[in-house]
């Protein structure tokens, strides 16, 4: 039994590998978006769904670790807001398929129907909030009676703790930073993600999906959308406040959080690659930046301009079409800053890739 | 549109109003759920409690007040009341009428009083009005007083003010009239009322207990002034603070007052009379010590976090950082009171037992805090045990190294002896002091060993190498090991060494070796010259000369040399195998910077090259260097190296996660981690991987539990808190002159034998721990008395009043030169010490300190008697039998001191006492023997002032005292035999403080 049980953390520690469970994410994104919506839509795989994760953090808590993690104070409401998630996710989702369904029968989505019949604001919608407020006031109470906030001592400048984290809503960002330089992780992406979402209204130009859930007049939307926010930004934040511990090393969910825990750290430069791996110019990396990094700015610029076109002429055509230039071009940009965060995360993993374009220099590094 | 809600305008309106009348409930309750989450503090309880346990108390009190009432005057006062009361209801009518006459007193004179002042108010505001119209003006001599208006409008005031005078006269006779009214009632129930003052003056503890005991007792309206909201006002149950200006907390970089908020809670830890409560409402256990008002650390000076640490300003019992002292402990507070560790908190609460060791916070490295009998022991021990020789510690940097020099090893041990005690150092001797270095726990592979057992001989033959040669420049024959051995036990041996056929009394950490076995160990030749003149050999050691006579050696030699260990005798020493000698030196030189960057090869050639002798030797520099074995012993080419260790001066101050705690599993505290390291100090190395020469190295005391115990009391006191006066203990300069002293005592040790602090605290008869306690009676001080435990008498005597009692030019003497001895009776010897001047003097400034007497003393004077006076003192001296057991002018003879149980040549000879004794003193003695001169035979003859000799100058106790006293110091200037103490040796003390040079050459 022990041995069973050792092997079963074990895997799931491994499972829970950033490359592993990442790629097994992307996977499953697809898979339930594309493949088994409808199967998806059920109330029984919500129940399924909701029910395992219950019972498996339960389970999970026999193990000291992963029930120190979990029940910190911070961390409980984060363990709470996952049940949401689900929650909100599978309801959009059930909403879509039916609402689908009708379509493709030629009826009126669901809340067309419901829109024909109005009630008044007062007392109807404001008496509905006012219970709500009241509702939420009641949790926030029991919130501060039962999770005492964790207040510690004064800080200490000289000896920070470790590990040290962000927020737990800002540790999708802290967790960018493994991956890129602090310029990009901590600047230009959250910039990006901020405008990004300030210009939605004005690229998204489809009226359909208006006022109603619908997968299938607005594929392109709510996909892009979707992976945003659970891939590349609430499963960041599941690493950021489960995996990562001491030094931001990763931590399966079963292991201790051991303050010397080591993890081989060689990464390596495109450039380095290029010259040291294949011996040119003998093996030494070019005094000058440019013809040093030659190799990673065609890349990154090959990557935006061979990318847009692509986009342009195959991909999204009929979307340029639609669209016209101005909107189409901030879309790509967009779109593809965030396809950069996967790519250079599979890099990462596979090559063991430092830098694309590395200028520490200039301290510009992509 | 047709719908229902059109028609009701309220959609699904029941729904809503049931949702919002159950959501309203839920969101009542809560809210008082909050308030009374927020209100009810754990202090609070705790408060209720404490004012029920009060009432108890005083109810205690109450009934043993009542108990100490005299029945007797009470009954006697109550029939005094009960009959005046009688006598009063009897005349009853006279007694209504006289009260009605009062009332009608009263009320005239209240009339005429209000008649009186409502006039006079409006005369005031007449007279202002006046003053206002034309009193300026006639100031500024704008106006004569003679104006017409002016005087008319003068003249009108004072008309009202003889109308005012009127009124005052008729309100004086009113009350004239109700006070002889007044005393007319009082001296009616004059009787009643003397009776009723006496009960009270019989209550008055009683109703005093009682009136406490209601502000005690929890009521209804006391709990409302703490209910919320209205708890603004004057709370019954409000938060104690101590604040404390004067020490500061430091929250990383910025200095904040400290406040402790324990009293909130443990509110009996200034009060006596609640010691055996339970927590938290017990009362300090050391109060003439600690908190209490008339203590040297009040309350309101010290707080509590001073000395135990935790949060202070916390008031809930985890958060306030509580440590338990043991397991136990831990387990009955997680159950009670939901304890856990506090990971944030960096002060935690010391756990109790290392307390203590706080003390020298404030008390920065003196040899002796007072009172802290625990604190002083564990720094001797750290002391003893040599903590210093490599981990500097702030204050002791005037040691000397705590091990024996090395710098003439080769004169006094073989090297088969070094290689097979460095080897294990308690296989020679099990109380050997001496830390094993070599072969311990964390030396795991056979590779290993082979390394160290090639560094131990390299080591060896290393010290031997650098050795300078030594020749002893004396010897004797061998003589009777049994009187060698009679000899050891009363010479003075004992006082720091210990042998296995005494018994032991103090533990391993102690001023000298063991010598249970040093016949295995030294040469006759080196032993007998080091018994006669030790710093022959060593310089720099304390290791006195006892004046031992050629025979006296013969005997103790063989006596010592017959003390052999057989088995140590008989083990292998093994022979070094050079090629792993070579093996290691390489290792080290391939980190040696001056081989940087170093490759095998580079290494191979250079030692390819050495010779055989200098491959030994630089492994064996190496080796010590790298063991450290100077930080303890003396070495050429190491005299200014520091020790190896960490400094440990703020070792207390320390953060946990800066300690290593390899692989174990225990909790991370500091003191546990001392406790580890010094249980096994390789622990840390269990099942970590690494190389050679990073094992760790420090060497293994393997340390009992109390031993341990006691140096991690004296770790946790030494920290970086800084803390200025006026909190901190700033030594006076009389205390700086003690502290000198002290410091040279304990470097000689003189408290191996001597009682000089008097730190021993007798405690009373009925103490459950008496026995116990007595157990530890010659722990720090006198310790070789233990040997005379049923006579002290017959043992070094007791320096406890020292100050006061001798004069310090004759201390300065008697250092220099012992051996005229006082009590002859007595075998044990004063040893000659050898010390420097310079030393001579501190240790006499420090007596004269200790005594508060002027330094340098004041002159010699003569004594002089009348014939009277004379006479009187000799028929004293006669009733009082002085001369059984002093003699005068002369030592006693061998066959006075033969004689059983005899007091002579215990008692000095009264006439050496001109020069050597002070006057004060005598007479001191004289009334308080056993508390002058503890254990001392002495009888005291003036029992509470008591004189035995009524007949004698009538019975005058104190003159008395005075008159013998002044004979006593007579007896030696009269030429009776012996010249005066200080005509014997004059001497000229130069006190080292104050650059004064002193001239105490006698009075002559």
């Amino acid at each position: 039994m022990a041995s069973i049980g050792n092997l079963l953390t074990s895997s799931i520690n491994a499972f829970c590998q950033p490359s592993i469970l990442f790629t097994v994410s992307c996977i499953l994104f697809y898979l339930v978006l594309f493949r088994w919506r409808e199967k998806f839509a059920e109330k029984k795989t919500l129940y399924w769904v909701e029910g395992s994760m219950f019972v498996f953090i339960l389970v999970s808590c026999l193990n000291p670790t992963f029930r120190g993690v979990v029940t910190t104070p911070d961390n409980i409401p984060i363990v709470g807001m996952l049940f949401l998630l689900v929650f909100f996710t599978w309801l959009s989702v059930h909403k879509m398929v039916i609402n689908d369904r009708l379509i493709d029968q030629g009826l009126d989505v669901e809340n067309k129907k419901e829109a024909k019949e109005l009630v008044f604001t007062w007392p109807d919608l404001v008496f509905s909030e006012f219970i709500c407020a009241i509702g939420a006031w009641c949790l926030l109470l029991i919130w501060s009676i039962v999770l005492k906030a964790p207040l510690e001592e004064p800080a200490n400048p000289v000896e920070t703790p470790n590990p040290s984290k962000a927020p737990w809503y800002f540790l999708g960002l802290q967790e960018m930073l493994v991956y890129y330089d602090p310029w990009l992780a901590g600047v230009v992406f959250p910039t990006l993600i901020l405008v990004g979402l300030i210009l939605i209204p004005y690229i998204d130009i489809n009226p359909k999906g208006n006022g109603y859930y619908t997968f299938k007049e607005r594929k392109f939307a709510i996909t892009s959308y979707l992976f945003g926010f659970l891939i590349l930004w609430v499963l960041l934040i599941i690493y950021g406040t489960f995996l990562r511990g001491p030094n931001w090393n990763f931590f399966g969910p079963y292991e201790v959080w051991d303050l010397h825990k080591l993890e081989v750290l060689k990464n390596v430069n495109l450039s380095e690659y290029l010259f040291r791996g294949t011996g040119l110019n003998g093996g030494k990396l070019p005094d000058n930046p440019f013809i040093r990094e030659g190799l990673g700015m065609v890349l990154v610029i090959g990557y935006f301009v061979y990318g847009t076109i692509l986009l342009q002429t195959k991909w999204m055509k009929d979307l340029f079409e639609k669209m016209g230039k101005p909107r189409f071009y901030i879309l790509v940009g967009l779109i593809l800053s965030m396809g950069a965060l996967p790519i250079k995360m599979v890099l990462r993993w596979l090559f063991n890739l430092k830098y694309i374009v590395a200028i520490p220099e200039w301290f510009f590094n992509i | 549109m047709a719908n229902n809600a059109s028609d009701d305008r309220f959609y699904k309106g029941n729904i809503l109003i049931k949702a919002f009348a159950i959501s309203s409930i839920v969101m009542l309750v809560f809210t008082i759920w909050m308030i009374l989450d927020d209100f009810g503090r754990e202090w609070k309880g705790y408060q209720s409690q404490f004012m029920a346990l009060k009432a108890k108390k005083y109810q205690e009190q109450i009934e043993a007040a009542k108990g100490a009432i005299d029945e007797g005057k009470l009954k006697e006062s109550r029939d005094k009341l009960a009959k005046a009361e009688d006598e009063i209801g009897q005349k009853s009518k006279e007694e209504s009428k006289l009260e009605k006459q009062l009332t009608d007193a009263k009320t005239q004179m209240t009339i005429a009083t209000v008649a009186f002042q409502g006039d006079k108010a409006v005369w005031d505001v007449e007279k202002y009005q006046h003053e206002a119209k034309f009193g300026h003006k006639i100031a500024e001599g704008h106006l004569e007083l003679t104006d017409p208006k002016a005087k008319k409008s003068y003249d009108a005031l004072m008309k009202h003010w003889e109308n005012v005078q009127k009124l005052r006269n008729v309100m004086n006779v009113k009350t004239q009239e109700f006070d002889a009214k007044q005393a007319e009632v009082t001296a009616f129930f004059a009787a009643k009322t003397q009776a009723e003052k006496e009960i009270k003056v019989l209550r008055t503890e009683v109703d005093r207990l009682e009136t406490a005991k209601k502000g005690a007792e929890l009521t209804v309206s006391k709990l409302l002034r703490s209910a919320p909201v209205l708890d603004m006002a004057s709370p019954t149950f409000k938060l104690q603070q101590i604040v404390l200006p004067t020490i500061r907390d430091d929250i990383y970089f910025s200095q904040v007052q400290k406040v402790d908020r324990c009293t909130s809670c443990h509110l009996a830890i200034d009060l006596p009379g609640f010691e055996k409560e339970a927590q938290p409402f017990r009362t300090h256990p050391k109060l003439d010590v600690m908190l209490g008002s008339t203590s040297p650390h009040p309350i309101d000076k010290i707080g509590c976090t001073v000395c135990h640490e935790g949060r202070g300003t916390s008031t809930e019992f985890s958060r306030a950082a509580h440590t338990p002292r043991n397991e136990e402990q831990k387990k009955e507070w997680e159950k009670k009171y939901h304890w856990h560790e506090q990971h944030h908190i960096i002060e935690k609460m010391i756990p109790l037992q290392y307390t203590e060791g706080k003390c020298r916070v404030c008390h920065k490295s003196t040899e002796y805090v007072p009172k802290a009998e625990k604190l002083n022991h564990s720094v001797q021990l750290v002391r003893g045990a040599g903590c210093f020789g490599c981990h500097r510690i702030e204050g002791w940097d005037h040691m000397r190294k705590p091990a024996p020099s090395l710098k003439r090893v080769k004169g006094k041990l073989t090297r088969d002896w070094i290689v097979k005690w460095v080897r294990k150092p308690r296989s020679y001797n099990e109380w050997a002091r001496m830390p094993a270095q070599f072969h311990q726990g964390n030396i795991t592979s056979d590779e290993f060993h082979q390394y160290q057992e090639a560094e131990l001989n390299a080591l060896t033959d290393y010290i031997l190498n650098e050795s300078e040669d030594y020749k002893p420049n004396y010897y004797t024959s061998l003589g009777n090991k049994d009187r060698g051995k009679e000899l050891f036990g009363q010479v003075g041996c004992l006082g720091c060494h210990q042998i296995n056929d005494f018994p032991r009394t103090r533990g391993r950490w102690t001023q000298a070796p063991d010598l249970s076995t040093v016949g295995s160990k030294v040469s006759k030749d080196w032993l007998q010259s080091w018994l006669k003149n030790p710093k022959h050999f060593w310089q720099d050691t304390v290791m006195p000369s006892l004046r031992l006579s050629d025979g006296e050696i013969g005997d103790l030699s063989a006596y010592l040399l017959s003390k052999r260990n057989e088995e140590f005798d008989k083990l292998e020493v093994g022979t070094p195998d050079f090629e792993t000698q070579k093996k290691v030196l390489k290792l080290y030189l391939l980190r040696d910077p001056k081989m940087a960057p170093a490759t095998e090869t580079k290494v191979d050639n250079y030692v390819a090259e050495l010779k055989p002798h200098e491959v030994v030797n630089k492994l064996g520099k190496a080796a010590m260097t790298r063991y450290g074995c100077y930080g303890c012993h003396e070495f050429k080419g190491f005299e200014k190296a520091q020790g190896n260790g960490v400094e440990l001066s703020d070792w207390g101050s320390k953060p946990t996660n800066k300690l290593d705690f390899g692989l174990q599993e225990m909790e991370h505290s500091n003191y546990n981690w001392a406790h580890g390291k010094l249980e096994n100090t390789r622990i840390w190395d269990k099942g970590v991987v690494k190389e050679y020469l990073d094992l760790l190295r420090m060497p293994n005391y393997e340390m009992i539990e109390e031993d341990r115990n006691s140096v991690v009391t004296a770790l946790l006191g030494m920290t970086s808190q800084k803390i200025a006066a006026p909190a901190a203990k700033v030594l006076s300069s009389r205390e700086t002159i003690m502290e000198e002293g002290q410091r040279i005592v304990h470097q000689y040790n003189c408290q191996g034998c001597h009682m000089i602090e008097g730190m021993y605290q007798a405690l009373a008869d009925d103490d459950p721990n008496k026995e116990e306690h007595e157990k530890h009676k010659w722990d720090l001080e006198g310790r070789i008395l233990s040997y005379y435990s049923e006579d002290e008498t017959l043992g070094p005597p007791p320096l406890v009043t020292e100050g006061t009692r001798v004069r310090s030019e004759w201390v300065h003497g008697f250092l220099n030169n012992p051996s005229h001895r006082l009590r002859v009776k007595l075998k044990v010897r004063m040893p000659s010490f050898q010390m420097t001047n310079d030393e001579v003097n501190k240790v006499v400034s420090y007596w004269a300190a200790q005594g508060n007497l002027p330094f340098p003393v004041a002159p010699l004077e003569r004594v002089t008697l009348t014939a009277t006076q004379t006479a009187n003192a000799k028929a004293l001296f006669n009733k009082l039998q002085c001369a059984n057991c002093h003699t005068v002018g002369r030592d006693a003879t061998p066959a006075e001191i033969a004689e059983e149980g005899s007091s002579k040549g215990l008692a000095p000879n009264l006439a050496r006492a001109h020069g050597r004794l002070n006057k004060d003193w005598i007479v001191q003695l004289l009334k308080e023997p056993g508390k002058m001169v503890p254990g001392t035979r002495m009888p005291g003859y003036w029992p509470e002032m008591q004189s035995p000799a009524p007949e004698i100058m009538g019975g005058d106790s104190k003159a008395q005292m005075d008159l013998l006293a002044d004979y006593v110091l007579s007896l030696g200037q009269g030429g009776l035999g012996t010249k005066p103490e200080a005509e014997m040796k004059p001497v000229s003390i130069q006190n080292q403080s104050s650059g004064m040079r002193v001239s105490t050459a006698n009075s002559k």
